[in-house]
């Protein structure tokens, strides 16, 4: 299980993780990937840095894997099912960084903020 | 006969108390207050034993110090003289009487507000009284008559103005009766049309008598509620915001705290720290209307306000508490649930404060900048807490500190709220609850004449000087 | 015996006395017999940290008007259950090293003294004559046996129809079992801050339990069961066997059909009270309640408001007041009698022989039958 971290939004995404990470094969499955992801939020950066074990740092991380820029608000929009990622994407409300270098990564993050977030 | 025996034989030998262990306990609070210990601690069951034992303390000119559950944060109940007795009036916790058409309940001093929850759920469901920011094992009478502040508080104002009328000791041993209550039994409706003798005991820490019988408002349980989240930037944009909302009419109350105490609540452990970024408030709202259609349509109505403010901050951010809960957990639940757990935040340490005021909603604002930069050079964390009281005709606001009583941080808690209270009495704020030192400190702010007038009714009713003296340096 | 760290010290900097204590959180009940009362501040368990605090930072000296806040408190966790604050497991290991100070101040109390005594003449708080093996040997029982069973004192020398049934219903189960020359397990000493035996009991317990090779050791008893468990490891005593209460191992053997319960013409209705040791402090509340579900009976429980699982209002017996306070304690155990009255069951059923020891004391009348379960589970299979 991750540590939740002291910050607002690092402690939100710390606790839905971690729901997550309840599931046993889901937490085999996050703990062999080897990558960082950047939330890029309109009150502060949020890093979650995925190693030997999860990590939600709220800076900015050098040379992140992949960046996704959005509001918290979106944060809050996807959650509640009123929008989708896709959507998002495509509407220009999350946009990304490092699709096109790490589309395996991107795959996988997207998997699991769905599963979290919803949509 | 020795002083402890006349009053054994008042209330029983078993309701008297001097032994090391009461005497410290009962001599200081949870405050930065300095202790001293009573005398002894007596603990009535009947109106008539309290006016025995306030005849005795004139007698022998011993002061008595009123007391239920000591959770004033204020050092209230702390005794400031020598020779002290401490009245312990929790054996006398009964619900005399509800009065379901006009609304109010008549209640002895040792009643709860968790007495009073479970007694209208079972007796009178449709009827509700309120609570504040405490344990469910705090006085309803002497919350009221220390003017404070509740989860009704941004629609009805203050805990006092709940007051329909009381029964009271005097400082000679009479009993006497003010509002509709004067009539009789089962007519405790209200205070008027009647000279106002409310106020000679609600404010007066227990100075002007032994309060024996309370009738308190209570309300009409609203058939649809719900609450939501509210985030925001800015001590200004922030208390701009609260009031617009609450001159719409459309919540019946606000919790307004530092973000800190909501990363207190989500778990994040001591000591917190603001993080840059991070929303500086966030607010706990509670709507409540007759029907859903109504409830919704006030939803929608506060979303829009919301929305408006996004020009000016884009940032703020209105959730719902289901979608709060589902970021939070089921534990947000039990934030707005009564009893609400949300005080244990202030149960961290053994020591808790604050110096809470009422104050003109156009210094709010500033109060709330100037505060934040107190708190921060002492080092403590950041703990504001805001309300908009009685449709924002005032507002009340405090820092709260929960810090461990080592000697050393005593000492910076004390400097720390000593600033606190300058800030506020420089915006003409006005301090409630309010320690001996913060007494002090305000006579120097305000009218001497209202302090004359006060001591002058304090001799006529008092002319021994028996009931809780030193209060309010007076 | 292995230094334990202080709580007091620990714990210094702890309660703002938010009152918490005094009652069951959401159902508003009176959940701390001692405050409900003596009624003083000082007879709850803000008061009792408080107290601990002063003599710590020497704001209070010892005296001896502190002995009855301090005592008079059976430690059965319930303020430990409603507390909200980050001390709240540690309140009664708070009272508890209070307790060993205050004994070593002011001396232990009268009653306190006498059966610390009779447990270093006879092994038991009861003075009477220690049974060695005479037991094992009255019912055959061999050496060595896959199970111990650990009768406690108060079972062996007092409620004697607790062990009788709990040996009737090993012996139908077929369970390899023995008994060994157990000495008192030191509950009532660890209670009442009398720790100078204690030790010497664990250890001798251990090495007659270690030479039986059993894997589990059985109790009937909670405090048997709380302080085997829990406390020996605290004191760096190392049972090498899997602790179990009756109620646990019943729940296995009717489970596995080893025990089976037979048809009885009329249903009796019982109820349960949750025993203290039992219930908050080892946290086991539906071991009781599997086996009385296999057992052909009505079952009630008590209400919500007067208290079940860890809001059990507490029978009155433990921490050393039924001997130092048997009026306050007869006086407890009446209020939970009456919890039980009110469920209209005729049977009254708890797991651990102190509960129905002064459950029994405290009836006026014979309205409630009152059993143990190993009892009740005898009588119906």
């Amino acid at each position: 299980m991750l540590h939740e971290p002291d910050d607002f939004i690092g402690n939100i995404l710390g606790k839905l993780l971690n729901r997550q990470l309840e599931n046993q094969p889901m937490r085999g499955k996050v703990g062999r990937w080897r990558m960082s992801v950047v939330l890029d939020t309109d009150y502060y950066p949020i890093s979650i840095i995925f190693s030997y074990h999860i990590e939600i740092v709220a800076d900015y991380v050098d040379d992140p894997t992949i960046v996704l820029s959005m509001k918290f608000n979106t944060i809050i929009r996807l959650f509640r099912g009123e929008t989708s990622m896709i959507r998002a994407v495509l509407g220009g409300a999350i946009k990304t960084r490092g699709l096109l270098k790490h589309p395996l990564s991107m795959i996988r993050f997207y998997r699991l903020m769905t599963s979290i977030l919803g949509g | 006969m020795d002083l402890k025996s006349q009053f054994q034989q008042i209330v029983g030998e078993q309701h008297v108390a001097d032994g090391a262990g009461e005497r410290y306990v009962y001599s200081f609070d949870m405050t930065e207050n300095p202790s001293k210990e009573p005398l002894m601690v007596v603990m009535p069951s009947t109106v008539e034993e309290v006016q025995n034992i306030i005849r005795l303390a004139n007698e022998t000119r011993t002061p008595l110090v009123p007391f239920v559950t000591g959770q004033n944060v204020g050092g209230l109940t702390i005794p400031q003289v020598e020779g002290a007795v401490i009245v312990d009036l929790k054996r006398m916790d009964r619900i005399l009487e509800v009065d379901e058409e006009a609304m109010y309940m008549l209640v002895e001093p040792g009643v709860t507000f968790g007495d009073v929850k479970k007694y209208l759920e079972k007796h009178f469901p449709s009827l509700r009284y309120t609570y504040p920011l405490a344990p469910p094992f705090t006085s309803v009478m002497a919350n009221a008559l220390l003017q404070g502040l509740c989860d009704l508080s941004t629609m009805h104002g203050s805990m006092s103005d709940f007051i329909n009328g009381l029964e009271a000791v005097l400082p000679n041993g009479d009993i006497v009766r003010v509002g509709s209550g004067i009539m009789g039994e089962e007519n405790w409706f209200g205070r008027y049309p009647l000279p106002d003798l409310v106020g000679l005991f609600s404010g007066w820490q227990g100075m002007t008598g032994i309060v024996t019988k309370i009738s308190l408002k209570l309300w009409p349980k609203k058939k649809a509620m719900t609450h939501a989240a509210l985030f925001t930037f800015g001590e200004q944009q922030t208390t701009d915001l609260l009031k617009r909302i609450v001159r719409e009419g459309i919540i019946e109350d606000a919790d307004c705290q530092s973000l800190s105490i909501v990363k207190m609540l989500m778990g994040v452990a001591p000591p917190v720290t603001p993080h840059r970024g991070e929303p500086d408030y966030g607010t706990v709202l509670i709507l409540s209307a007759n029907s859903e259609i109504e409830l919704n349509e006030k939803y929608r109505q506060l979303e829009n306000l919301v929305e408006l403010s996004k020009k000016d901050e884009p940032r703020n951010l209105l959730i719902d508490w289901g979608t709060v809960t589902k970021l939070m957990g089921e534990q947000a639940n039990a934030w707005i649930d009564f009893p609400s757990d949300a005080f244990k935040v202030l149960a961290q340490y053994d020591g808790l404060t604050w110096v809470g005021t009422y104050i003109h909603p156009k210094y709010w604002g500033a109060a709330l900048e100037g505060g934040r930069r107190i708190v921060e050079k002492y080092g403590f964390e950041l703990m504001a807490f805001l309300k908009p009281m009685h449709m924002l005709h005032f507002a009340e606001f405090k820092f709260i500190i929960r810090f461990p009583k080592d000697p050393a941080t005593l000492e910076r808690v004390r400097r720390c709220n000593e600033e606190l209270l300058d800030l506020a009495l420089g915006l003409k704020a006005i301090p409630y609850k309010t320690p001996v030192w913060s007494a002090r400190r305000l006579q120097q702010f305000a009218d001497p004449a209202f302090f004359k007038l006060l001591r002058d009714l304090k001799k006529l009713l008092d002319p021994n000087n028996i009931m809780n003296p030193g209060r309010l340096d007076l | 015996m292995t230094p334990v760290p202080s709580a007091i010290e620990e714990w210094l900097h702890s309660c703002i006395r938010c009152g918490n204590c005094k009652y069951v959180f959401k159902e508003y009940s009176p959940s701390c017999p001692s405050g409900e009362s003596f009624n003083f501040e000082t007879y709850f368990a803000s008061g009792r940290l408080w107290i601990a605090h002063g003599i710590r930072n020497g704001e209070l000296d010892w005296d001896s008007s502190l002995i009855d806040p301090i005592f008079a408190c059976t430690t059965c966790g319930a303020c430990e259950v409603q507390c909200l604050a980050p001390h709240r497991e540690n309140i009664l290991e708070v009272i508890e090293e209070l307790r060993a100070l205050a004994v070593k101040e002011l001396g232990p109390l009268p009653e306190h003294r006498k059966f610390a005594e009779r447990i270093g003449e006879n092994h038991n708080p009861y003075g009477a004559p220690h049974h060695s093996r005479e037991l094992a040997k009255a019912h055959n029982l061999p050496l060595s046996a896959s199970v111990v069973y650990f009768i406690g004192c108060t079972s062996n020398y007092r409620e004697e129809e607790i062990r009788d049934s709990t040996i009737s219903l090993l012996k139908k189960a077929g369970v390899d079992f023995t008994i060994v020359d157990e000495y008192c397990c030191g509950s009532p000493l660890l209670r009442t801050g009398q720790l100078s035996l204690t030790s010497a009991l664990a250890e001798h317990n251990q090495k007659v339990i270690e030479a039986t090779g059993a894997q589990r050791v059985v109790t009937s008893c909670s405090g048997c069961y709380r302080t085997l468990a829990r406390d020996y490891s605290r004191m760096g005593i190392k049972l090498n066997a899997e602790i179990m209460h009756i109620s646990q191992y019943i729940r296995e053997l009717l489970r596995s059909g080893r025990l089976a319960a037979h048809s009885i013409p009329h249903r009796i209705q019982v109820t349960y009270h949750d025993p203290c040791h039992l219930g908050r402090h080892m946290n086991e509340y539906d071991a009781p309640r599997d086996v009385l579900q296999q057992l052909p009976i009505t079952f009630t429980e008590i209400s919500t408001e007067d208290g079940i699982r860890e809001n059990a209002w507490c029978c009155g017996a433990g921490g050393g007041c039924k001997s130092a306070y048997p009026d306050w304690s007869r006086e407890t155990a009446r209020i939970r009698l009456n919890h039980a009255q009110r469920t209209g069951a005729g049977v009254l059923v708890s797991s651990c022989p102190f509960c129905k020891r002064v459950l029994s004391d405290a009836q006026e009348n014979d309205s409630v039958e009152i059993l143990d379960l190993s009892e009740l589970v005898d009588r119906l299979t």
